[in-house]
């Protein structure tokens, strides 16, 4: 997904929130660059633990 | 009579002296003697145990001391990629250069670095604007930052938007991260951004 910031500090505290979260397995960042509104966009995936997300019987 | 009853009583006292050193005194006496070389087993024990426990209080002492250099060492080359940290980072380094960091990319590392054993390494190509004196304080600054930077490409160009005294500058390198040996415990911090990439 492509997602926008208003800086790259920013861009870094949402990167480290997402490594918080014990279902997030790996983050994929893809190339950031500064859009011409001034916002950082950047592309992002996120693998997920399926483990964690989905209850197993 | 006064004489004889003296002597009789001292003759009691030592009657009942040789009985209690009999009875009592002497198979204490042959117990003792058999304890003895097991006492000598022991202290050659206790003795051993003393000498260790001394060895690792100076182990201990000697952490303490090297704990410092061995935190340093982890900014060096610490244990995950870190993204977060890169990030910002890169944005310090070249905001206090007065580089304008127009876009950079985390590129895709899952390998080892040879050459360095157990060394991960991660591609970082950054783009950026601004003057000459700019430049060089970036160059300065990747060199005094405390995580290792191994430039390996700088290109400098004018800028091609045409600002005057303005130039582009894009470099390329790599930073390094400690692999860990993956065990469940430590998949999670392992992988961190290991993926990254386009």
């Amino acid at each position: 997904m492509i997602v926008k910031a208003t800086s790259y500090t920013v861009l870094a505290k949402q990167l480290a929130a997402f490594f918080t979260d014990r279902s997030i397995v790996d983050i994929s960042l893809g190339k950031v660059s500064v859009s011409p509104d001034g916002t950082v966009e950047f592309g992002l995936e996120i693998t997920f633990d399926k483990s964690r997300l989905i209850q197993q019987k | 009579m006064a004489q004889s009853i003296k002597n009789l009583t001292a003759a009691i006292l030592i009657a009942i002296s040789a009985f209690l050193a009999w009875t009592e005194i002497l198979p204490a006496y042959g117990f003792t003697g058999i304890l003895k070389s097991t006492i000598v087993e022991k202290q050659e024990l206790l003795n051993l145990k003393s000498e260790v426990s001394t060895r690792i209080e100076e182990l201990n002492k000697e952490r303490g001391i090297r704990y410092a250099e061995l935190q340093r060492f982890s900014f060096v080359a610490p244990e995950i990629l870190g993204l977060p940290e890169l990030v910002s980072t890169l944005e310090s380094i070249f905001s206090k250069s007065g580089h304008l960091l127009s876009d950079f990319t985390i590129g895709k590392s899952n390998q080892t670095d040879i050459k360095n054993g157990g060394l991960g390494f991660i591609n970082i190509e950054a783009n950026s604007r601004g003057s000459y004196e700019g430049f060089i304080q970036v160059l300065d600054y990747l060199e005094k930052n405390i995580r290792l930077f191994d430039i390996k490409e700088i290109s400098v160009g004018e800028d091609v938007s045409g600002a005057a005294d303005q130039l582009s500058l894009t470099i390329r390198g790599n930073v390094y991260w400690i692999k860990e040996v993956k065990t469940s415990s430590t998949v999670r911090g392992g992988a961190q951004g290991v993926n990254s990439g386009e």
